[in-house]
């Protein structure tokens, strides 16, 4: 059982480290998935990776910045995503595969928009891609 | 008569309802393949998911490199490719993980043939009218000195000179040494084969082949791409950290 556990979870972590594709996913956990609700800082969009910065208001009322690493603009863009998919002040629901060291960061699986939309995150590149760079 | 009545309406109606089934629904005329000829392998290539390579076969010391990459990695200190330096990934790693777009120009009168990869526009070029460059003009390069000539529908591709990266992938070591051979052959309208050789005397026991697919997009365009926010960077401790809330 423990054998079988340690090579399901090195093949989630090499599916996780090569999701995205341009460097190394080590570090990210790879299979734990985070989620919360939060508001919209700023929507980088750019490459090697677009990045979402978000703001989580805490249950003691203070705010932590959060930073969401997602594909590149060329492979979002390709997806749908577009470069003002995400403004300011928008109030999204987020799941992500959170840092290792415990910072505030992560990859973003997925997140979902005010008006119900749902974007991958990582749509870096199109379904029949392979990973890599 | 009532009998009569009911049989001549029920014939009737299977008359006039499969008359408007058929006009509603034609049969599908079967879908043409376009022509191509295959020698043109220009336009916007993807390649598939499947993998050219699953291993190597690295002699002792390149094996113990690439188990040190192995054990960094999992210790979350990867192996920093090219690419985490918005530096080009190279020709091995391009041809084996591509996960963007390449698009395949002519020019010269086909003596030129160019390929460039959508991921921070990358280019490199294939020369049919020249042999490799002489030792002393080379130096270590992403894409390396690559000439090339057909073979029949086959277009031969010898690169040397790839001395600028060290990954075959994301992880996979590499030397200096590294030729690479690809035959690429357009099987068919939006097939695009390309046949690879690794030949690395300082890291392997011998030579490997394998095959990388490549889809047709007619309809794609490359995107401009300029690597402008790596955030994820090594920190003096080996360890990749996100820098915090960089701008564009």
């Amino acid at each position: 059982m423990r054998r079988a556990l340690s090579v399901w979870t090195v093949l989630a972590f090499l599916s996780v480290a090569q999701s995205g594709a341009h460097h190394s996913g080590a570090m990210f956990e790879p299979v734990k998935a985070v989620e919360f609700e939060g508001t919209v800082r700023e929507f980088q969009w750019t490459n090697p990776h677009s990045w979402l910065q978000l703001v989580k208001t805490t249950d003691a009322g203070a705010e932590e910045e959060w930073s969401l690493e997602l594909g590149p603009l060329v492979g979002l863009a390709r997806a749908g995503w577009k470069p003002r998919s995400l403004q300011p002040g928008d109030k999204v629901k987020v799941s992500f595969h959170p840092m290792r060291d415990g910072s505030r960061g992560g990859r973003l699986i997925s997140v979902t928009l005010p008006d119900g939309r749902v974007f991958n995150g990582q749509a870096g590149a199109p379904p029949d891609a392979p990973s890599g760079h | 008569m009532r009998a009569i009545f009911l049989t001549g309406l029920a014939l009737w109606c299977a008359f006039v309802f499969s008359g408007t089934a058929a006009a509603a629904a034609p049969a599908p005329k079967p879908k043409s393949t376009p022509k191509f000829n295959p020698r043109d392998l220009t336009g916007i290539w993807m390649q598939t998911r499947a993998r050219p390579f699953p291993s190597y076969p690295f002699n002792d010391q390149y094996q113990g490199i690439f188990q040190q990459r192995l054990a960094d990695e999992a210790a979350g200190r990867p192996f920093q490719v090219a690419q985490d330096r918005c530096l080009p990934a190279g020709l091995a790693a391009s041809m084996t993980t591509g996960a963007y777009p390449i698009e395949i120009y002519y020019q010269t009168g086909g003596q030129e043939i160019l390929i460039e990869k959508e991921n921070i526009g990358a280019l490199y070029r294939v020369f049919l009218n020249r042999p490799h460059k002489s030792a002393d003009e080379l130096y270590p390069l992403f894409y390396g000195d690559s000439v090339g000539h057909w073979e029949g529908d086959v277009l031969v591709v010898d690169t040397i000179s790839l001395g600028a990266t060290a990954a075959l992938d994301l992880i996979a070591p590499h030397s200096d040494a590294l030729h690479v051979i690809q035959r690429f052959h357009r099987v068919s309208y939006d097939t695009l084969e390309d046949e690879l050789t690794f030949d690395d005397p300082k890291a392997f026991t011998h030579p490997v082949t394998g095959t990388a697919v490549f889809k047709l997009h007619p309809d794609w365009e490359l995107n401009e791409y300029e690597c402008t926010n790596e955030r994820m960077v090594t920190d003096s401790q080996g360890n990749q950290v996100v820098t915090p809330a960089a701008k564009p």
